[in-house]
């Protein structure tokens, strides 16, 4: 089920209902409905997989009681590399398998052996990478005694499954999420009205700007010998403007969704495109997996505290394992490894931490300076985004080729140049908007806030309009696929 | 809450409102903006129907057609189309409808309604329906319907943002099909068992024909019914029994012209249903010929084709 079908239209409004409607019941049965839901809202994929989701939250839950049980430091560890291991396997056999099988033998064929290796004919289980690493930080704390294991199973499994976050994140940490899950709540009307007007703006990021935007990425990356350098340099920029509606677009989804049953997720997003440099973007991209691979690799590895090269040792790791969390391709560890060296200079000079605050707060418009280094950082972005995007690295180094081609300097062209105004049109309204609220939690947060309530009415029915006219072609998430 | 549900509410009535606001300005847009209008040399004799009279005529060796012939596109779309082109084009003297086999049969309502087709068909024509005809959708498949109207919008506002409201290109034309898979069919259908299915009539797409036969006399509009060859060995020369029936009782005043029986060979064919470009070039020929020789103004037109078709065949054999 999507959270742009016509199904889901139906879904929450359904829940919504009937969870404030046991309000004064119990937080038990709220839970209860909480977790048939998701279940519910996952099976609508593929119930078959539904085990997989049930077998590890069951693992995990059973794992950590051991672990707090556990009367030596041995079975502790025992328990712990038990669950480590199930999980990452799974993940290993579904993701995994058939890269480090295919690889192996193109390897072996290199040194003229012939290797015919089994690969496995699975798909992969939808939110596989976002259930496990949740179940995996559950674990770690445990082990590393930060939290209680919880000996609730349905507030266990609704912390693992909860429905806004389940398939796409944001990655939750137990510490954030389970107390909410325990606590009665109330509902709370101005925080409700948030949540939709944030639905809202996810659903013009995903529906208006990332589904148009992959109209046209689509055409340029799927040929793209056919097209000039400046066509393809602005195929890049429209795939930047896609991923970012589609995955920051969820992330509101998810996040306004979740304001209406009363719980707050992590923030996932925050401005990126704004970033004055590539660790700033990084601060603000995917803040809850930049986040969960610091707390739980990069500190573990020895973070910053063994000097320049232990820094730029472990920064290398983070961005290589990073990439290859997002898929089993090499595209995605080259993606990794460039914004590894991208970010590698100001790890060397400690410069990674400039830019801290809000760009150009409490102004209107950035200084020069702001200026040239957001567009740089935007552009470096552009250009790590075209290996995330091709299909394989001799496509991405021949889309790069071809963008610094004498074909740079010629007007762009493509099918669909025309329609692609409108969407232009809805980026730059984008930009703007995000700009005017980029102190706030979301763009549209407070936009027009000042102005009469007609004014911002109306604006909000433009965008219904719009997002209903765009509607029609309904696009999977991009993010559901790791 | 109740605060919340009220606002809830009141919002999705609002929306509601702007959003069927947005699909009706959009459409008045598109059609009054829509151009049907078709060069005047070639207005005269409009041949309409589905992918059959398609791939058969191809109009540039036809004095006097034009082909807007579209695959996979029923009566009801057809009527539509027709009834926009008549609006503009007040020198259309004849229209030659194709009436064969396949168009009879109840599956024709899925090229209406079904939900493979709608958003294609739907989307296109949509502009230019009645209440009724969107009501016709609606009634038939509701969640189609629905979900075909973003689609529709989108394709609207396209055309805005591109100001192109020329639709002579959209609407259908001479497919010139190169393939040739008959025999292949043909050895796979002779080992394949044959089950025949039911017949069963496609009421509404017949409605509509007595509806584009309609608008024709309305507009003082000679029509034709015409069918263009087809393999021998198509299975849905099955249903001839119950197509002559109907032919018969329902269009029993309307000049009928069969060239089920023009002689081709399975390399004319692009399969079973479907001239390719050389049988399209050998049929349009042909039909060239016999108007030129005054076919539709003599008084049994099958009498003439069919004794065209014989000397035709005779000069093959020769």
């Amino acid at each position: 089920m999507l959270f742009n079908s016509l199904q889901y239209l139906i879904f929450l409004p359904l829940v919504f209902a009937l969870y404030w409607g046991m309000n004064h019941r119990s937080l038990k049965l709220q839970n209860l409905l909480l977790l048939a839901a998701s279940y519910y809202f996952y099976a609508c994929w593929d119930w078959r997989f539904l085990f997989l989701l049930v077998f590890s939250t069951g693992l995990d839950y059973y794992t950590g009681l051991k672990m707090k049980d556990a009367h030596s430091v041995r079975m502790k560890k025992f328990w712990f590399w038990l669950s480590i291991g199930i999980n990452v396997g799974f993940l290993g056999i579904f993701k995994y398998y058939n890269f480090f099988a295919e690889s192996f033998a193109e390897l072996l064929s290199g040194f003229g052996f012939q290797a015919n290796l089994w690969t496995l004919q699975v798909i992969l289980p939808v939110g596989i990478s976002f259930y496990t690493f949740h179940g995996l930080s559950y674990v770690i704390d445990i082990y590393k005694n930060r939290i209680e294991p919880e000996r609730n199973i349905v507030d266990y499994s609704l912390f693992v499954s909860y429905f806004p976050l389940l398939v796409a994140g944001p990655i939750e940490r137990a510490t954030h999420l389970l107390p909410q899950i325990k606590k009665r709540r109330n509902f709370d009307y101005t925080k409700a009205v948030d949540g939709l007007r944030q639905i809202l703006w996810g659903l013009f990021k995903k529906v208006v700007i990332a589904d148009n935007c992959a109209n046209y990425a689509n055409v340029i990356f799927e040929n793209p010998e056919a097209h000039s350098g400046s066509t393809l340099a602005l195929g890049a920029v429209f795939f930047a403007f896609q991923i970012y509606g589609d995955f920051s677009g969820y992330s509101d989804i998810a996040l306004g969704t979740s304001r209406l049953f009363g719980i707050e997720l992590l923030k996932n997003f925050n401005y990126p495109y704004f970033s004055r440099d590539i660790a700033e973007f990084w601060r603000r991209w995917h803040i809850s997996l930049s986040t969960w691979f610091r707390d739980y690799l990069y500190i573990p590895l020895g973070g910053s505290q063994g000097g320049t090269l232990m820094k730029v040792r472990n920064t290398f790791i983070i961005f290589l394992v990073s990439g290859f969390w997002h898929g089993a391709n090499w595209t995605f560890i080259v993606w990794g490894l460039l914004n590894a060296l991208f970010i590698m200079p100001s790890i060397i000079l400690n410069t990674n931490r400039n830019n801290l605050d809000i760009v150009a707060k409490g102004k209107n418009f950035p200084t020069i300076k702001e200026l040239i280094q957001i567009i740089l950082t935007f552009g470096i972005t552009c250009f790590a985004w075209i290996f995330f995007r091709a299909k394989d690295l001799d496509a991405a180094f021949n889309y790069v080729k071809g963008i610094f081609s004498d074909t740079f300097f010629n007007l762009p062209h493509f099918a669909g140049k025309y329609y692609s105004f409108g969407t232009m049109f809805f980026i730059f309204l984008l930009i703007v908007i995000e700009w005017l609220d980029r102190e706030n939690n979301y763009g549209l947060q407070k936009f027009l806030s000042k102005k009469t309530k007609m004014a911002r009415w109306f604006f909000y029915l433009f965008l219904i309009v719009f997002i209903f006219i765009y509607s029609g072609q309904e696009q999977s998430f991009i993010y559901f696929q790791f | 809450m109740r605060k919340f549900v009220i606002k809830v509410l009141f919002i999705l009535i609002l929306s509601i409102i702007a959003i069927l606001l947005t699909i009706f300005l959009l459409n008045k847009i598109t059609s009054e903006r829509a151009k049907f209008k078709i060069k005047s040399s070639v207005t005269e004799n409009l041949i309409l129907g589905h992918s059959q009279p398609e791939c058969a005529y191809n109009d540039s060796l036809i004095s006097g057609f034009l082909n807007l012939s579209k695959s996979a596109e029923s009566y009801f779309y057809n009527y539509i189309k027709l009834r926009k082109i008549l609006e503009q084009n007040k020198g259309v003297k004849r229209v030659f409808i194709e009436f064969s086999n396949n168009q009879i049969e109840k599956g024709m309502n899925n090229w209406i309604w079904g939900d493979e087709l709608l958003s294609e068909r739907y989307s296109r024509y949509a502009p230019f329906m009645s209440f009724n005809e969107h009501l016709l959708i609606c009634s038939n498949n509701r969640i189609g319907f629905l979900k075909n109207q973003p689609i529709i919008s989108k394709r609207n506002f396209e055309y805005i943002i591109k100001n192109d409201y020329d639709f002579t290109t959209k609407i259908g034309g001479y497919n010139r099909l190169s393939r040739c898979k008959t025999d292949s069919i043909l050895k796979f259908s002779n080992k394949a068992n044959k089950v025949k299915a039911k017949f069963e009539l496609s009421r509404t797409n017949i409605e509509y024909l007595i509806k584009i036969i309609d608008l024709c006399e309305k507009n003082k509009i000679k029509v034709f019914l015409i069918r263009t060859p087809m393999h021998p060995k198509n299975e849905i020369l099955n249903n001839e029994i119950s197509y002559q029936k109907i032919l018969k009782e329902k269009f029993k005043d309307v000049d009928y012209l069969d060239f089920i029986d023009f002689p081709l060979d399975n390399s004319e064919f692009g399969d079973l249903a479907h001239l390719n470009f050389r049988g399209a070039e050998k049929y349009s020929l042909f039909f060239n010929n016999l108007i030129k020789d005054s076919l539709l103004f003599k008084n049994d037109k099958q009498k003439m084709i069919n004794s065209k078709i014989a000397e035709f065949r005779q000069n093959l054999i020769k």
